[in-house]
Parts: C-alpha cells; structure tokens; sequence
C-alpha cells in the first residue's frame, strides 16, 4: 500500500516536472524568435518608432514654439498708464451694468435637478432648503392625449399670490387616477387644504404651493409645479411679492 | 539625387511584403505627420479671423497688446462678454478659469456656481495673444454641439389606468437613486471644445462609462481626420478644455443648457 502510494507521488512529481519543462521550453523559444525577429528587422522597428515619435515631437515642438506671441510694443509707461485707466473704467462700467441686472429685493432661484430653491435678497442668500419639481412623466392616455409634468425653466415673475388656495383639479388629474373625467365646473373638480396654506402664481397654471406629501421634497415628484413645505412656503409668500422674479432651472 | 539612389535600390532589394509595409508605414507617417502639425492651421486660423476683420483692428490700440496691459485687457474682455451674455432670454452659461468657477446666468443674474475642482487648458489657447483673445471672446462663443452621458430630460412615459384599481396597482413612486455617471462635450464655435466630467469616477460602472465617452469622442475625431486626410484636407485641430465638477452640479448645468446655448469664456 506504501509502496503504491509513493509510486503515486513519485509519478506525479515526474508529470509536473515535464510540464514545467515543456512550458520553460515553449516560453524560451518564443523568446528566441522575438529575439531573432527583432535582430533580423532592427531597421524596420527603428522605422515605425520614429513614424511615431517624430510627430509627436513636432507636435510638442508647434506648441513650445509655434505659437503666436504678442508684438513687440514700444511704448513709454505714460502711454501704458493711460490705456491701463482707460481699460479700468470702462470694465468698471461695464462691472455696474452687470450688477444693475441682479434684482436689488427678494428673488427665487429654483434648481429643478436637485430639487433646491434659494431665497435672495440682492446678493444674499436668505434661505436653501429642499423643494419638489416636475417628475418629467410622460402621461398618455388612449385617447392620444399626452401631458408632459415638467417644471418650466427660465425668468419668471410672480404674476398672483393667494391665500388658502382651493385646487381646481385639471383633466389629467382624473386621468391619472383612472376615474372619469367630470364637467368643467363639477364640484368634484375643486379640492380645498392639498396646496397648503399659501399659493403663488408663475402663469400657465404653474404655482408655489405647499404639500400634503412634505415626504417627497427634495424629489421630482409634481405635475409642474413647485412645492416647499410649510415654513419655507410662509416664507417666500411674505418676501415676494407680486412682480418678484422666479429663476428656474 | 544620391539619398533618391539609395532610397531606389533600399526599395528594389525588399520582397513585396516589405514593399507594401513599408508603404503602408509611409502612409502611416504623412497622416500622423499632417495631423501633428494641425495646430498650426488653428493658429493661422485664429490670425485669420483678426487680420481679415479690418473695423476691429482699427479700434484696437497696438498699445493694449502690451504685456503689461494683458490682465487688464482680459478682465475688460471678460466682463463685456457677461454683459452681451446678459441680453440672450435663455440660460446660458459662463466659465472663469481664472477664478476656477463655471456659472449659469439668465439676463445677467447669476443662479448658479460651481467650483472646478481640477481643469487643462489647451496651450494653444494659454499662448493666445491679447488681440486674438479680445477678438475671440469679446464676445459669447456659441454651442455648436452637446454630447453627455446623461439625458436632458429624463423623461419617463406612463399609460393613463383605465380604472382606479389599475391606479393603485400602478402608482408611481419617486426614484432618483439611479443615475448615471456624468461627462458632458461641448462642441464651441471656432472649434473650442469643453469636456466637463465628474469629479469622483471611482466604481467600475463609472470608469466604463468615462472611456466609453472618450472612446467615442477619440474615435469621431481619428474618422474625421481619416476622411480629411484621404480628400486631401486640411488637418482640424481642437483647442480642449477639460473641467472637473462634483456630479451633481454637472448634471444640474447640463439640464439647465438650452439647444441654442452660448458660452463666456474666460481664462
């Protein structure tokens, strides 16, 4: 039984040692031939490495070098004072032109990616705080009617404000829940408390409104609108006022 | 005459194998060659741009193109181009290198900022001269073209429920913890382009997604230069400017940019 067992092992290390032999002497040759090839086509090798280095150091060199510098300007420090003020003016005017643009009261800044609103009041920041806009679902009906909730993006200005808003549910309100679509003027079309305490109008049925679902702020979860939550809602309705820009974007 | 000998009979003695390689390598070398010294056709370019507008070179000064009178002249430049930036309707965008900000803009208010974190600029505009840089970007340089590994508008399409019992089966709930990883081109007017990519490309998802949209811009721009070099055209040249964001804020100023966007580029 021993005697079977070493014959096993002994067995066993003669294979694997042949293996290693045979792959060493697989690997030797490959390298004997690389090194052959290499011998045998010095020049061509040679050739392909300056096909690729030679532009790249043209390359290099147009950039070192090539490029275009400024003229050569003669001329005394009076005159470069001169056109240094004159320059320094004119950025300064331009520099007033640019600022005159930021409104000087309170403005809304929306960040519909991250679902952010900031407060200004000219240069500084009131409040940042999470807000909820449009979730870009795309509802289709089939009817072939569609309806893109998205939040609008560019200049806005408070066109309305309201308080204790009452929603007048649009059409796609009832699609959405798969309940039929009543009158236009049905009551089942006017829900009070669902938009807070305080709405404000932006046009085209876009409001600032508050939420039942305070959960969901920070997300793009609304039909276009823009929610906050109640403290930040009482907030922006005490510092816009009607005509306050709203950016979106 | 005697190299033409040599070269000659270097040839005659070579098998036609060798014959076509070394052809093939020839080839190879004159297109890497017309493709290496394309900077210089952008160079001439940008002169051409100034010395043919001959209004703008009699209201620039030759003394503003001292070099003391540079910053001076950038800083003017820079301003000017916000203020024109200022008169468009839509969001646009401005970016400073100088002061490491990227900024979106509507009619001169500033609504957002980004710190770049990391940034390359291209030598060829580093070197530029004042009088082609104020020609340049005096005023905003437009997008020609936008190219992202995000969506604009991740929209997502929803059929209408026939009855409230499929309304409740299908109510959405609010997802926003997939995302895609962030790289974003901007192809600008007079071939300027600005790559912007997130600043952390740490998991395996977001590395194949970052050299999938090299991969792809490599591989546009060596057709492009196959095809011009095979018309016998000139070789384009792309002065690059790569910025490094927080992905957030690059998904938010990508979103943000309109179709028709313009750039105030400053640096």
């Amino acid at each position: 039984m021993q005697n079977l067992k070493f014959e096993f092992v002994n067995k066993a290390y003669a294979q694997s040692s042949l293996c290693v032999k045979s792959s060493f002497d697989f690997f030797t040759k490959i390298s004997h031939k690389i090194y052959d090839f290499f011998r045998k086509n010095v020049y061509l090798i040679l050739i392909f490495l300056l096909i690729l280095l030679i532009p790249l150091m043209i390359r290099s060199l147009i950039m070192q070098i090539g490029t275009p510098k400024d003229m050569t300007i003669i001329a005394n420090q009076d005159e470069i004072l001169a056109a240094q003020n004159k320059i320094s003016k004119e950025t300064k005017s331009l520099e007033k032109k640019l600022i005159a643009k930021t409104p000087k009261s309170y403005y809304l800044v929306i960040n519909s990616a991250s679902n952010e609103f900031t407060l200004y009041k000219g240069f500084n920041i009131i409040k940042t705080d999470k807000c909820s806009t449009g979730s870009y679902i795309l509802l289709k009906n089939d009817a072939q009617q569609e309806w893109m909730f998205k939040t609008p993006k560019g200049e806005f200005r408070i066109l309305g404000k309201t308080t204790y808003p009452v929603w007048r549910k649009p059409d796609w309100a009832f699609i959405e829940e798969g309940l039929p679509v009543p009158s236009s003027f049905h009551h089942s079309r006017y829900e009070a408390g669902v938009l807070g305490d305080y709405a404000l109008s932006l046009g085209d049925g876009y409001l600032i409104h508050g939420t039942l679902y305070q959960r969901f702020l920070g997300l793009p979860v609304t039909h276009g609108c823009i929610r906050l939550n109640d403290e930040n809602l009482e907030l922006v309705y005490t510092s816009l006022s009607i005509g306050s820009k709203v950016y979106i974007y | 005459m005697k190299i033409l000998k040599i070269i000659t009979d270097f040839i005659l003695q070579l098998n036609w194998i060798k014959r076509i390689l070394y052809l093939f390598l020839t080839v190879i070398f004159i297109f890497l060659l017309s493709v290496s010294v394309s900077p210089l056709h952008k160079m001439n370019e940008y002169e051409y741009l100034v010395t043919s507008d001959s209004l703008f070179l009699s209201k620039f000064d030759s003394v503003l193109s001292h070099p003391e009178l540079s910053s001076f002249m950038k800083e003017n430049t820079k301003v000017g181009a916000l203020v024109k930036l200022a008169s468009n309707d839509s969001i646009q965008l401005s970016v400073n290198l100088k002061d490491s900000s990227v900024c979106l803009n509507i009619k001169g208010v500033k609504i957002h900022e980004s710190k770049i974190r990391q940034f390359e600029s291209d030598k060829l505009l580093k070197k530029m001269p004042v009088i082609q840089y104020v020609k340049l970007f005096s005023e905003p340089v437009g997008v020609v073209s936008q190219f992202a590994t995000i969506v604009k508008e991740p929209v997502v399409v929803r059929q209408a429920p026939k009855d409230t019992a499929e309304a409740a089966l299908t109510a959405w709930k609010p997802d926003t913890l997939v995302q895609n990883p962030a790289f974003l081109l901007l192809e600008l007017d007079y071939g300027i382009r600005i790559i912007f990519e997130q600043d952390a490309s740490e998991s395996s998802r977001e590395n194949w997604v970052k050299h999938r949209f090299y991969g792809r811009i490599w591989s546009e721009k060596s057709i492009k230069a196959l095809g011009r070099f095979f018309t016998l055209k000139k070789q384009e040249y792309y002065p690059t400017i790569k910025i490094s964001l927080p992905v957030d804020e690059l998904r938010a100023i990508y979103r943000a940019l309109p179709a028709n966007a313009q750039v105030a580029l400053s640096f």
